[in-house]
């Protein structure tokens, strides 16, 4: 173990010195450990309000003016980050010069690589984006809508495979995605198996059912596209809200749909007044029924695909640091240490 | 068949402290034998549980907390094993059945029922992701229990409990030597993590708090591994650190799953 001589701390005196020691690496270590589970404990991203009546109005205003709300964004915690990676970058390039075999290589190779892997999450952080949306099958939605300029992405098909259980298996999408430069890409994205192209990465995230319908009048029809559960303000205050139930039982009458699949596809209509509940209808698709004095017709259904779709340059460079991680462990610790002789490690 | 291996493992594990605790009192070269067997048997048991629950489910165990909570006190198990090789001590057999004990009783009270892989699943990530975590966790809880055999051996030199222990610094480098294995698989837990986070997310880090927690349990041993040529931290403080750096993974573990809700919450 001849590796502590490595670790003799620099010449000189200063800042650089103290920056460059191994123990002030030692404390910021811990204190990063520290600050990043104040963040797990404090709930992130919460509204103002939220901290004030959650922790008090000092202790909130304390905690929003030191930005405990976004701490792992906040100036101060980067700003960590930073020193951390001057040390290291300090105590590694001290290190270099005393390399002597491969074992200590691994050790600086490692150090090292915790920066490539630091420098690629500012990367991301800079210069990364993502976007969510819900297209419905078979239609387009143009990405520039999202901050994606450019691009056009076409949902042409959603499929859920199921076990014997009715558990999903797997959620696919068949998309095309077509590029500025007019190039066309077709493929299916599904959870673990995004589409890659050069510059986006989609991500299958979520979905739900979309239906169609129409309110009937005198006047003429006023159609409605409504996700599962979302409500339509009418006229005269009152408020449409709907449930669709893809594999209607009609032995037990109840909304819960025997199977997950659209055998039986019934649309419940329920119509409600301020807080009270007038009506509920359950409709068979085609069919109109009327609530109240309401008539509705049930038209259609499909899904629509909730999609992710991310930009980042910064996850190459650490992916990069990851490789250089694993290569610093295989070397650092694969190999024995100086002086052992081939008998010893075989034992 | 699969909760009959689990309850042999158990009861072996309960005959191993007693022979073990026996043996302190009157040594007896029998009883001795007798404990390492019952733990050696506990192992098998519990490799049978799993291996039995594997082809029950068609797939590797490595999916709910019940199952992952089995293969964490199995891991614990192997290595108490393994540092045979190394020295035979009854008080680390006894502490680590204990530990085993412990840990298997907790995993009884959870939903014990095979599922099938969910979509998020369903990736070649999660077997390195979990295989890397068994081997971090199983050496990490064997330097705990060094750890805790280190404050015996110092309080008691000579007498009692600790008699029986080899020499502080005996202790001392085993324990280093376990958590230089636990480290750079637990490094792997995270890389596997983030590569996985990144395609089935799309963000290969989101300080989700079980990812926030695994982050700082690797950061304590890299304090520990680094504390020891720094400030010369070796012996007491080193044996705190271990048994600390511990407890914090029985956090990120379990505490970060029943009280901090996030992505990772259901595991
Ligand atoms: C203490 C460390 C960790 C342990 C013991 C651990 C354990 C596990 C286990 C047992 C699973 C398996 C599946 C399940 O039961 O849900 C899992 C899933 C997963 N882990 Fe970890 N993990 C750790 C840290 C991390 C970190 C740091 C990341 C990311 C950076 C990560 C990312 C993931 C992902 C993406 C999944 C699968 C998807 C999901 O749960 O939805 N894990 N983890």
């Amino acid at each position: 173990m001849n590796d502590k001589q490595f670790h003799v701390g620099p010449e000189g005196k200063g800042i650089l010195r103290s920056l460059s020691s191994m123990k002030t690496g030692l404390v910021l270590l811990l204190l990063l450990g520290a600050v990043s589970s104040l963040g797990s404990l404090i709930p992130q991203g919460e509204q103002v309000s939220f901290y004030r009546a959650h922790y008090g109005e000092l202790l909130g205003s304390f905690l929003l003016l030191l930005s405990f709300d976004k701490l792992y964004s906040s100036w101060w915690f980067i700003l960590l980050g930073v020193i951390f990676a001057c040390n290291i970058l300090l105590c590694s390039m001290q290190r270099v010069k005393n390399v002597k075999n491969l074992r200590s290589a691994g050790s600086v190779l490692l150090h090292f690589s915790i920066l490539v892997v630091f420098a690629g999450s500012l990367l991301s952080g800079m210069a990364g984006k993502s976007a969510y949306i819900e297209i419905d099958v078979a239609d387009t939605a143009d990405l520039s809508t999202i901050g994606f300029p450019g691009y056009h992405l076409t949902v042409k098909d959603f499929k859920i495979d199921y076990y014997d259980t009715w558990e999903p298996k797997q959620y696919t999408s068949s998309v095309l995605l077509l590029d500025a430069k007019g190039n066309r890409i077709v493929d299916e994205i599904s959870v673990n198996h995004p589409l890659k192209t050069e510059g986006l990465t989609i991500y299958q995230n979520s979905y739900g059912w979309m239906t169609k319908g129409r309110i009937i009048g005198e006047k003429g029809d006023q159609p409605f596209e409504l996700i599962n559960g979302e409500e339509l303000k009418l006229a005269n205050g009152l408020i449409l809200k709907i449930l669709f139930v893809p594999d209607f039982d009609p032995l037990s009458g109840n909304l819960q749909s025997k199977t997950p699949l659209p055998n039986n596809p019934h649309l419940a209509c329920a119509l409600i007044k301020g807080e009270q509940l007038l009506d509920v209808q359950i409709i068979s698709q085609g069919d109109t029924q009327k609530i109240e004095d309401v008539t509705i017709a049930f038209d259609g259904y499909r899904y629509y695909t909730g999609l992710e779709v991310k930009k980042d340059p910064g996850v190459k460079v650490v992916y990069g640091g990851f490789f250089l991680m694993l290569l610093g462990l295989a070397c650092r610790y694969l190999t024995p240490p100086p002086g052992t002789k081939v008998s010893e490690v075989v034992q | 068949m699969e909760a009959h291996f689990n309850l042999a493992a158990y009861t072996l594990l309960y005959l191993t402290v007693i022979t073990s605790l026996i043996f302190l009192w009157k040594s007896n070269l029998l009883l001795k034998k007798l404990s390492f067997w019952f733990a050696a048997l506990a192992f098998v048991s519990l490799t049978l549980a799993l291996i039995q629950r594997s082809i029950a489910s068609g797939r590797l165990p490595f999916a709910t907390m019940y199952e992952f909570t089995f293969l964490f006190a199995w891991g614990i198990l192997f290595f108490i094993l393994l540092l045979k090789i190394k020295f035979s001590s009854e008080v680390l057999t006894a502490i680590g059945a204990l530990m085993a004990i412990i840990i298997i009783s907790y995993g009884s009270t959870l939903p014990s029922d095979i599922r099938p892989l969910m979509p998020a699943l369903q990736s070649i990530w999660l077997e390195f992701h979990v295989v890397t975590a068994i081997i971090a966790y199983g050496a990490f809880g064997l330097s705990c229990c060094l750890g805790i055999l280190y404050l015996i051996k110092e309080k008691a030199d000579s007498k009692g409990l600790g008699q029986s222990l080899p020499p502080v610094t005996k202790l001392d480098s085993v324990m280093h030597w376990s958590v230089a294995i636990g480290f750079p698989f637990m490094t792997l837990v995270l890389i596997t993590g983030a590569v996985w986070a990144e395609e089935v997310w799309g963000r290969w880090w989101s300080w989700d708090p079980k990812e926030t927690w695994a982050l700082i349990t690797w950061l304590i041993y890299a304090g520990y591994l680094h504390s020891r040529k720094t400030y010369g931290w070796q012996g007491r403080k080193a044996a705190i650190m271990a048994i600390v750096g511990f407890i914090v993974v029985l956090f990120t573990l379990f505490g970060v799953s029943l009280l901090l809700p996030g992505a990772h919450s259901y595991v």
